[in-house]
């Protein structure tokens, strides 16, 4: 995986630097490891698992009874529990499982692999005990954390019937969007590309599919969904605002399983079974949509002779080879393609791939290495004619990953890790086809960079009430040849035309390289039993940038890494919280605060031509932005009516020396009120009824002051950048879902039907407001409001599992 | 380079999937602005009446034409210290000269308003033009790309020219159909280098006009312009023609290579531009 010129950094004596850091952080874990001495403990571990799928529970809690040491389980499922030898009884415990309550004699360590079964699976209501460790957001450490799982997800009402991951989150406090069918989501104040999309640890450098009505997400394929947005824990890290840490589905080990769809925009097909049973299984997961069948029926040729389509390919193999190796074979493909009749094409994808290795050193040790790959690409071309070309653009990494969890004792739980990335951009090739043409090849130069980190982090009980979790992340980053770079006077890229020299860098050799430590911290004091205060803080390092200056981001901006003249970005957050559960854990209450400060935010110059430019730093600008808000969130964990209420107060502000005459302005996505409501309804054992409703201030665009004409064209005067609000956003969507009654009471096979209305009181919210010459008369000109949906949209959607 | 008009195309499409994005014209107060004077200027080498137009911004939704800045004193001075004094001749605000600007001259523009207030710009090299060796006309029955096509096809036309070895230089294209020049937003055209740099053609470049019908005259300028020039057309066409989608860029204040003396902290709007031109005209037959 590594090339030689990756290979020769291990020579470097710059690597002098990180070494010395990574000594730091070593002694760090060592003084830990002195304070946690060896006691005369015994330990219980293993996986916990869905009884009738296999699949591991993550975040699971396991505690001895009845309020005694405790931990969770991991991102494999895994937990471990170290007590004095003795009898106990161990409770596991998972939201929307059946509590299990079991006796252990411990008096040597003992793995123990729980099966948990699904609420509504066992057959005798009264079976079903109330979890009484669903109080899990009161309890953990962590704080402006979601999680949702794809069960959960699925019984929202959802646009066009796509079950979506990325439009679902939009629907929790703090995540907001500049329009609907815009690419991303933005949290607490940042930017799309300050989002850490992991699929299988893999990060997903566009998460877009038709421009960003949809995401790359089959939520078939995918087990769980966790949004950090805050204190964010040491073993994240690269990008200042969120981790979205999407896990794919291991695969059933029980039995052959399927499920699939046949909806308005897409058709989706999952198979998964044991190879091995409880040992080996897969699973495979595809989807295409076909909009573009229906193209052909529109009399404008325009539209009848284009092409429109994405898919995606989710695939996933797991071999238990033995209690201490488990190995996982991840990967995604997919892809977007839009043609225009015989005179244009346009494909964007991406492709990840994870290869983990799960290793239990000790009882105690639980390990992960990972090798992961991701690649983002497009191509767009002209097949034919004297302008015929074909332009590609490629951002792919390499990573290596290694991950330790080290379940010391009831008290401490430590983690601990190193990684690797190797990334190559290439902003853009175009090449033209036509011998005869004026136009020559073209390529923008690409770039290559490597990113290292090393954290260490503990978790730590310091009394019944009191927990912290305190870690240390150390990134560091090198911009490396091969690659021509431009010199300007004074050292600051001014115009293209003020080039004074060019220098060449050999490749692997340095040319630019940016560090430092990212210390973060989350602390939780337990009020009762049933509210908590917690509060966290988080340092963030960015070191590449998605290059993009248009109100939603497009499939062809594209990612530029820290270097000579782009500096990496740094956010510091905290955040102050009240947690509080009621009615034996049916509600959560959460009520939190944060303040966001960004350092060296990238911001582009007026005007800026950001593709096709050799010396795109020249449009570039440095800025600073702040972000606070209010976040409240009320969730309805159990009964016939679940869903929440959330309401974020915020405010998101940007300042770039040269735009909106220095002064502070409001971001395109800086939303004053959100408010958003969430309700699934169990009518019946056939019906279930889901409704969203949402409210948003309206999004910060610009006014014209003036008209002035130039050459026949009237044009508007614009001078206090996001001075204006579109009028506010309001939609209600509802959704009912019919499961068809079983042939046979034991038959797996079921079928459901899903109907759904989005925006049902064709609201015209508006995108945007424009403004422009009135197209017969010049003179008059014009306000305009776009809205990207003017109308309701119903879909129908079949849905059968097996 | 039309590959910038490709994509803008494209984007709309992409809303057209689901047939359900709207557009409607809505009212909006906007506060009242004051007047600002905005410079159109465009000087040539070419053997023509030379003119500067000199209007006032005014209020966005004041719907009539943009008043004139009449009874002003135009001055342009070139690098060898000759003042040419501009004419007010004919229409209010349209100022003219019938001196013949060179290439390879320094101009700077000199205002001086009836209200006393002074402007000038930057000193504008007047680029020598880049010649067109040829022009042909070629039938295209669809006009794709081209929203303005007429309904049973047109020509494009297809010149020749080759551009000379050295990055940085940026052009402007002039279109004139049957005399009328195309001034639509979605007419500008103009390009930098770096696709064609030192490059010449043998099968033509495709002037992105309106499709020219049977019978028609076109005439097209090949002009060679600025760099700040390029990026005044760059930012005004962002501003007017690619607006109304979900990838518009932020609206932004176009630049200017004018500013007022007098009163420094007032805006001025336009370009003084200067630029070498080239022409090639071609009539397609009946």
């Amino acid at each position: 995986m590594l090339n030689e010129s990756q290979l020769e950094f291990f020579l470097q004596p710059n690597f002098s630097t990180l070494m010395k850091q990574s000594l730091f952080l070593a002694c760090f874990v060592c003084m830990m490891a002195t304070q946690l001495g060896a006691q005369d403990r015994v330990t219980l571990n293993g996986y916990l698992k869905d009884a009738q799928t296999g699949e591991v529970l993550i975040g699971a809690s396991v505690y001895i009874k009845p309020s005694g040491p405790g931990a969770y389980t991991n991102e494999y499922g895994f937990y471990a529990l170290s007590v004095p030898p003795g009898n106990y009884e161990v409770v596991y415990s998972y939201l929307g499982y059946v509590d299990q309550i079991i006796p252990v004699g411990l008096n040597g360590n003992i793995a123990k692999t729980i099966e948990m079964t699904p609420e509504g699976f066992t057959t005798s209501q009264e079976a079903v005990v109330l979890g009484e460790a669903a109080d899990e957001q009161v309890k953990q450490v962590e704080m402006s954390v979601n999680k949702l799982s794809v069960q959960e997800i699925k019984q929202i009402a959802q646009f066009m019937g796509e079950v979506d991951i990325i439009r679902s989150i939009q629907l929790l406090p703090g995540v907001s969007t500049v329009g609907e069918g815009a690419t991303g989501f933005n949290v607490r104040g940042g930017n799309i590309d300050q989002n850490l999309i992991l699929l299988d640890e893999a990060p997903v450098y566009n998460s877009s599919h038709l421009f960003g009505f949809f995401s790359v997400f089959n939520a078939d394929a995918l087990k769980d969904v966790k949004l950090y947005k805050g204190g964010i824990p040491a073993q994240y890290g690269g990008r200042l605002s969120s981790v979205l840490d999407v896990r794919q589905k291991d695969g059933n080990t029980k039995r052959f399983s399927g499920q699939g769809g046949i909806g308005t925009i897409s058709s989706r097909l999952t198979l998964e079974g044991p190879i091995v049973k409880d040992k080996m299984s897969f699973m495979v997961s595809g989807r295409r949509s076909y909009a573009d069948v229906f193209l052909p029926l529109f009399p404008d040729t325009t539209v009848n002779s284009s092409t429109l389509y994405f898919y995606d390919l989710n695939g996933k193999l797991n071999y238990t080879i033995n209690d201490k190796n488990r190995i996982y074979l991840s990967g995604y493909f997919g892809k977007d393609v839009f043609g225009f009749g015989e005179d244009f094409t346009f494909k964007w994808g991406n492709t990840t791939g994870t290869a983990r290795w799960n290793h239990l050193f000790t009882e105690k040790l639980f390990s992960n290495f990972s090798f992961i790959y991701s690649d983002y690409n497009y191509e767009i071309g002209i097949p034919e004619g004297e302008q015929a070309f074909t332009w590609q653009s490629r951002i792919q990494t390499r990573q290596g990953k290694a991950d330790f969890g080290w379940f010391a004792n009831p008290n401490n739980t430590i983690k601990f890790g190193a990684e690797a990335i190797f990334y190559t951009f290439r902003p853009g090739d175009v090449d033209f086809k036509d011998d005869g043409s004026i136009f020559g090849d073209f390529t923008i130069p690409k770039e290559y960079s490597r990113e290292f980190a090393a954290y260490v982090a503990n978790e730590q009980k310091i009394s019944d009430k009191l927990t912290f979790q305190y870690g240390l992340r150390y990134s560091y980053f090198q911009n490396v040849g091969e690659q021509d770079i431009f010199l300007y006077p004074n050292g600051t890229p001014t115009e293209s035309s003020d080039i004074i020299d060019t220098v060449s860098y050999s490749s692997g050799e340095l040319i630019a390289d940016y560090g430092g430590l990212e210390p973060r911290f989350a602390a939780n004091y337990l009020l009762s039993p049933g509210s908590s205060v917690k509060a966290s803080y988080n340092r963030m390092r960015q070191y590449i940038h998605l290059i993009s200056n248009t109100t939603a981001a497009t499939p062809v901006d594209v990612w530029k890494p820290a270097g000579k003249y782009v500096k990496p970005a740094i956010a510091d957050q905290v955040a102050l919280g009240y947690f509080k559960n009621f009615s034996d854990n049916m509600y959560e209450l959460s009520v939190e605060t944060y303040y966001k400060n960004f350092q060296d935010l990238v911001d582009y110059e007026d005007g800026a031509e950001l593709l096709f430019n050799r010396s795109v730093e020249t449009e570039l600008l440095s800025g600073k932005g702040r972000a606070y808000g209010l976040e409240l969130m009320l969730n309805k964990q159990r009964g016939r009516l679940t869903g929440w209420v959330s309401y974020t107060l915020s405010r998101t502000e940007r300042q770039v020396d040269g735009i909106n005459n220095s002064d502070y302005y409001p971001s395109n996505f800086d939303k004053t009120h959100d408010l958003e409501i969430v309700g699934v309804f169990k009518l019946t054992d056939r019906w279930l009824l889901s409704s969203n409703f949402a409210f948003q201030t309206g999004r910060p665009i610009t006014y014209p002051n003036a008209r002035a004409e130039w050459n026949g064209i009237t044009y508007p005067v614009y001078d206090n950048r996001n001075g204006a609000r579109t009028p506010a956003y309001h939609r209600l969507d509802v959704a009912a879902d019919y499961t068809f009654r079983k042939k046979k009471p034991d038959t797996r096979w079921g079928h459901s039907l899903n109907i759904s209305v989005y925006n049902l009181y064709a609201r015209r919210n508006p995108y945007s407001i424009y403004f422009k010459q009135n197209d017969d008369n010049p003179t008059l000109t014009e306000a305009h409001r776009l809205a990207i949906f003017g109308t309701l949209i119903p879909s129908v959607t079949y849905n059968f599992k097996f | 380079m039309k590959i910038r008009n490709i994509f803008h195309f494209l984007l709309p499409l992409s809303l057209l999937a689901f047939l359900t994005a709207c557009d409607d014209v809505i009212d909006l107060e906007l506060p009242d602005a004051e007047p600002r004077l905005v410079v159109d200027a465009t000087i040539t080498d070419l053997d023509t009446v030379q003119s500067v137009k000199l209007s006032y911004s005014a209020n966005y939704f004041s719907n009539v034409s943009t008043p004139p800045a009449t009874g002003a004193l135009v001055v342009i001075t070139d690098d060898a210290g000759v003042a040419d004094t501009l004419v007010e001749e004919g229409v209010a605000g349209l100022y003219l000269s019938a001196n013949r600007k060179q290439a390879g001259r320094t101009y700077t523009l000199y205002v001086q308003t009836t209200d006393g207030k002074t402007f000038t710009s930057d000193p504008e090299l007047l680029r020598p033009a880049v010649p067109i060796e040829g022009i042909e006309y070629r039938y295209n029955p669809t006009g794709e790309f081209d929203s303005d096509s007429l309904p049973a096809g047109g020509y494009d036309i297809l010149i020749f020219t080759t551009e000379p070895a050295g990055a940085g230089d940026f052009y402007r294209w002039r279109s004139y159909i049957n005399g009328t020049e195309l001034t639509d937003a979605e007419d500008m055209q103009f390009a930098n280098d770096d696709f064609v740099d030192g490059n010449g053609t043998t099968t033509g470049f495709l002037i992105n006009a309106d499709l020219v019908p049977k019978g028609g005259h076109y005439r097209v300028e090949q002009m060679t312009i600025s760099e700040g020039m390029y990026n005044f057309m760059f930012i005004l066409n962002q501003q007017t023609a690619f607006v109304g989608g979900p990838f518009d860029s932020p609206p932004a204040p176009i630049p200017s290579n004018l500013r007022c003396v007098s009163h420094p902290d007032e805006k001025v709007y336009g370009y003084f531009s200067c630029a070498g031109v080239s022409v090639a005209e071609i009539t397609v037959p009946e």
